[in-house]
């Protein structure tokens, strides 16, 4: 289920995410983008982005495992479609029930309905060809179930499968707690093996030191790196954007994620061994954190040791020049000094 | 059966009886008034929770019925648009209508009552929101109304009741079940909440939630849907119907609460479709009047109708050939029958009340009992108008009372009189085909006449006899247009006839007239046939003769004739063309005779015969005869070259 909407994260839709969706439009001489996601009762980011979206859209809203939840997704998913048919956008709209998770992973919803745009394939095998994934999350990356698996990570990775070989922009946005236990920095600590330069154990170093209250660092240098380990198993080119933490619904610390992937083509056919990102670990090390308060998006105050400026203007090329500018300004306020690992 | 519980309700209505007041047990009642008829009391407890069920199941047969009823509400609500979405196993119907307060909410969750007026609204029986019992789970009301900054949102626990009347049902005989108050008292919820929309804004949202498989796949049938709908719904027509305007702008005038809207069928996957009645081309304009019950001071008026009269003379489906898509796709076969069946559905009559189907269109047919074939060449719709006529629940009839058979009667006198309209159309169409039939024949024979090419005068004669009797009968039933045309056709048939009476009375040998209507052409240029030349010169008249001897029918040669003698003269050379001149030039008098084209006599003069007496009566018929056989100029030619070889060489001949 995802969060109900704050200043911060319109800020965010309207700003960051539609030049990233313009963009990408753009490049690809795209009109209109096909969505799956998770649009919410409020429908806001069908609303905001309504000019860019095709009309072949498919939202999926929870159902509920208590009496008492069920009761809210009842409320939720009739909230949502009347918000649809007041804003004039029910029109090729598809609503799925139950987690957006399994709805990945088993390709069906509760009810045994298919997201619209799949290539007819039976249900576990299917592959989608979407345009657009928002995943908003009110949670956090990872609940692990009894077995110790989590089913939101298991997702993500075939959410890739069922993409392959089909270009598309995935927003992700997650609560910075989750119950992963040491299963991130876990992940930072095995980043830290590998050899990446002067600098590179010292930048993770300082982000393995984080405290558990700037965990939304620890969570910006491991996931675009995880979504692009994952992404070029599936032949897809990965470029990662800043990640943006902010303060959603009731406070709640939130991060964002934007991920272009592009599906590597081999003489016009999918190719199959890897895909291959511009963008190496440095890269993606060096993203500078945003934030997001009161509306305003600004370069994070505190960046990691040996913050590389030039990778930070390179990952904004996406924003209008006068916003770009004003970001990068505001690096000014940055406590340390412009230093490379390279 | 309840005990001593009399006057308890009514009394605080200030109408108990005398008994009620005594507030005692019904026993003791019964004791103290034996034989006397006493009000019974029926308590909340007695009427069952299953009745909602019952109903439901008996009165909605079919899941679209439920979807019909919410529309319903659309239209009663002053919609102008509704959507139907069908996404996963939820239905939505959303309008754009007036919206519901709070009080109109709790009006609408009444079970058996409403407030809406007979004669304006769809619905009355108050309970058709109760309609898709048993198609889901849940039941939600989203309305907001212009002005307000909230909406309300009224949620039925369909399936909690469901379960609820389930347990019920497993209890023993004496177990008290739940009632029908108790029953939607549990699981009827509401809700207000804020909205940031427009106050001006008004909307209602109806959602159908955990709608089971068998009855999504029957919803989910795009077409039946959308026929049914058109069929049971006031929809409008297709904005390129030509009629549109007129019929709904007297409807809106004549028929109280009469709303079409427009209205979308949306579903997973799959474009939407607006549905509207089709734009059925080449249909007359409507016809459209009130339909009166009864004469003098017992006129009332218990209906409104329209009807289009197919302007082809054929069933209205026929005309599927003239839709433009039908059109540019011409060899598309399945396309122009998709249409023809689509069309077929509006063949006839059907009744309307406030905009929904009433029974089908093969119910007023037998109104066209002497031209039965007649009724599908008409499109039209009666509009109930008397609310004493009450249709049935499935809205296969009406009720049978007084007013309905008052209904039937009177729509039968108007349907007779468009039969009627239709024969006479149908008639006048005859007739103008016929009129055009003869207008071709009679120019044809004119044509034969002039150039004497007639089978025989005989036949020709009786042949316009017959057309003229035809004529005469056709053109009092034929258009005022075609009407002046058969006038002047029976003017020229009879002036033929007259000309025809005359040459068989002057029994003229047949060269001889062949001769004198080639003489006449050449007065008015129109040649019957390549030997027009010929027989010209065969002429032993001077030019001046040949005009003198126009008879003044000549005139009557079509002028269209006039470039294909001009073409043949031209061929000729120039020596003939001032032929026709020359009968009103004296100049012409002066000019040498043009040269001779070979005959029959020439060849026989050249080789020295003696053309006279009954030879020459001989050579004449032969060279008429030759003519009318050999059109070919080549083939008479060599066959007279043949015939002057064989003079020149038999020896035999003596001259």
């Amino acid at each position: 289920m995802p969060f109900a909407d704050t200043e911060n994260k319109a800020a965010i839709r309207c700003q960051w995410d539609r030049a990233l969706l313009t963009r990408w439009m753009r490049l690809r001489k795209q009109s209109y983008l096909t969505y799956f996601g998770l649009p919410g009762p409020d429908v806001r980011d069908l609303v905001d982005w309504k000019d860019l979206l095709d009309r072949r859209r498919t939202g999926v809203e929870s159902v509920g495992h208590t009496k008492r939840e069920q009761t809210r997704a009842h409320d939720e998913m009739g909230r949502l479609t009347t918000n649809l048919f007041v804003a004039g956008i029910s029109s090729g709209f598809q609503l799925l029930r139950g987690d957006v998770e399994d709805v990945i992973l088993d390709g069906l919803d509760y009810d045994g309905s298919r997201p619209l745009i799949n290539d007819g394939r039976p249900a576990h095998a299917a592959r989608f060809g979407y345009d657009l994934v928002n995943l908003d999350f009110d949670g956090g990356l990872g609940y692990k179930d009894g077995s110790g698996a989590a089913k939101r990570v298991a997702a993500l990775k075939k959410l890739f499968e069922r993409q392959e070989g089909h270009s598309f922009l995935l927003f992700l946005t997650i609560n910075v707690r989750d119950t992963m236990g040491g299963e991130i920095e876990h992940y930072l600590r095995g980043l830290r093996t590998r050899e990446r330069g002067p600098g590179w154990q010292k930048a993770l170093d300082w982000y393995l030191s984080r405290t558990e209250g700037e965990r939304e660092y620890k969570l910006k240098a491991a996931v675009p790196s995880f979504i692009q380990t994952i992404a070029e198993a599936r032949v897809f080119r990965c470029t990662s954007r800043p990640p943006i933490a902010y303060e959603g619904h009731e406070r709640a610390h939130m991060i964002h994620f934007a991920f272009e992937l592009e599906a590597v083509a081999l003489n016009g056919q999918p190719a199959n061994l890897r895909g291959f990102s511009a963008q190496d670990d440095i890269d993606l090390i060096e993203l500078p954190l945003i934030r997001c308060k009161e509306g305003q998006l600004r370069l994070a105050a505190r960046q990691h040791d040996g913050f590389n400026t030039a990778c930070c203007a390179a990952s904004l090329d996406f924003l209008p020049e006068d916003r770009r500018s004003a970001m990068l300004l505001s690096l000014t306020e940055t406590p340390y000094g412009a230093r490379t690992m390279r | 059966m309840s005990k001593a519980r009399h006057g308890s309700n009514t009394e605080d209505q200030g109408q108990s009886t005398p008994y009620q007041q005594m507030k005692l047990p019904l026993d003791d009642l019964l004791d103290a008034h034996p034989g006397e008829l006493i009000p019974l009391d029926i308590d909340v407890n007695d009427i069952g929770g299953e009745l909602l069920s019952i109903l439901s199941t008996g009165l909605y047969t079919n899941p679209l019925d439920c979807i019909r009823e919410y529309v319903q509400n659309a239209v009663d609500a002053n919609a102008h648009t509704a959507t139907i979405k069908i996404t996963g196993n939820s239905v939505h119907v959303f309008d754009d209508g007036d919206g519901m307060a709070l009080e109109e909410l709790i009006q609408a969750r009444q079970f058996g009552l409403s407030v809406k007026s007979l004669t304006q609204h769809v619905g009355f029986r108050g309970i058709g929101i109760y309609s898709s019992f048993h198609l889901c789970n849940q039941l939600r009301l989203t309305s907001k109304k212009a002005g307000n900054t909230y909406q309300h949102v009224l949620v039925f626990e369909f399936g909690a009741m469901k379960a609820q009347l389930d347990q019920d049902k497993r209890k023993g005989p004496h177990e008290r079940k739940t009632s029908l108050v108790e029953l939607l008292s549990a699981h009827t919820k509401i809700c207000r909440s804020q909205h940031t929309l427009p106050e001006d804004m008004h909307f209602t949202h109806v959602e159908m939630q955990e709608i089971s498989d068998v009855h999504i796949k029957k919803l989910g049938n795009r077409e039946e849907l959308q026929h049914y709908m058109i069929r049971n719904l006031p929809i409008d027509f297709d904005t390129s119907f030509e009629h549109r305007d007129q019929i709904n702008q007297q409807l809106q005038l004549e028929v109280p609460g009469y709303n079409a809207i427009i209205l979308t069928l949306q579903t997973d996957g799959l474009p939407d479709i607006v549905v509207t009645k089709p734009a059925i081309p080449h249909l007359q304009p409507p016809v459209m009047g009130s339909i009166v019950s009864g004469t003098g001071k017992n006129a009332r008026k218990v209906g409104y109708y329209w009807a289009c009269l197919n302007t082809e003379r054929d069933r209205i489906a026929k005309n599927a050939r003239f839709v433009p898509e039908v059109l540019t796709n011409g060899r598309d076969r399945h396309l122009r029958e998709t249409v023809e069946q689509e069309f077929s559905a509006y063949e006839g009559f059907v009744y309307k009340m406030k905009g929904f189907t009433v029974g089908n269109r093969d119910r007023l047919r037998h109104c066209f009992s002497p031209k039965p074939q007649l009724y599908p060449w008409y499109t039209g719709e009666i509009y109930v108008l008397d609310t004493a006529v009450v249709p049935k629940a499935d809205r296969d009839d009406f009720e049978t009372n007084e007013a309905k058979r008052a209904l039937d009667l009177a729509v039968m006198q108007v349907l007779s009189q468009l039969e009627d309209a239709a024969e006479s159309f149908q008639a006048t169409g005859l007739a103008d085909e016929r009129v055009e039939k003869y207008l071709v024949e009679v120019a044809d024979i004119e044509r034969q006449v002039e150039a004497n090419t007639q089978e025989s005068d005989f036949k020709t004669y009786t042949q316009l006899n017959e057309i003229l009797k035809d004529l005469r009968r056709q053109e009092k039933k034929a258009s005022p247009d075609k009407r002046a045309i058969a006038h002047d056709i029976i003017k020229r048939a009879e002036r033929l006839q007259r000309r025809l009476a005359k040459e068989t009375e002057t029994s003229q040998t047949e060269a001889a007239r062949r001769k004198r209507a080639a003489n006449e052409e050449l007065a008015v240029p129109a040649p019957s046939h390549p030997f027009v030349d010929a027989q010209l010169l065969l002429q032993e008249e001077s030019p001046r003769q040949v005009a003198s001897s126009s008879p003044p029918e000549a005139s009557l040669l079509p002028l269209q004739t006039m470039p294909l003698l001009q073409s043949m003269e031209s061929n000729e050379g120039a020596s003939r063309a001032p032929t026709s001149l020359a009968a009103s030039s004296p100049a012409a008098d002066q000019k040498p005779p043009p040269s001779s084209p070979r005959t029959l006599e020439s060849i026989l003069l050249e080789a020295g015969w003696r053309v006279d007496g009954d030879c020459n009566r001989l050579i004449a018929l032969l060279q008429a005869s030759l003519e009318s056989v050999l059109f070919d100029r080549a083939l008479y030619n060599s066959m007279l070259a043949d015939f002057e070889d064989r003079l020149n060489n038999d020896v035999t001949v003596t001259h």
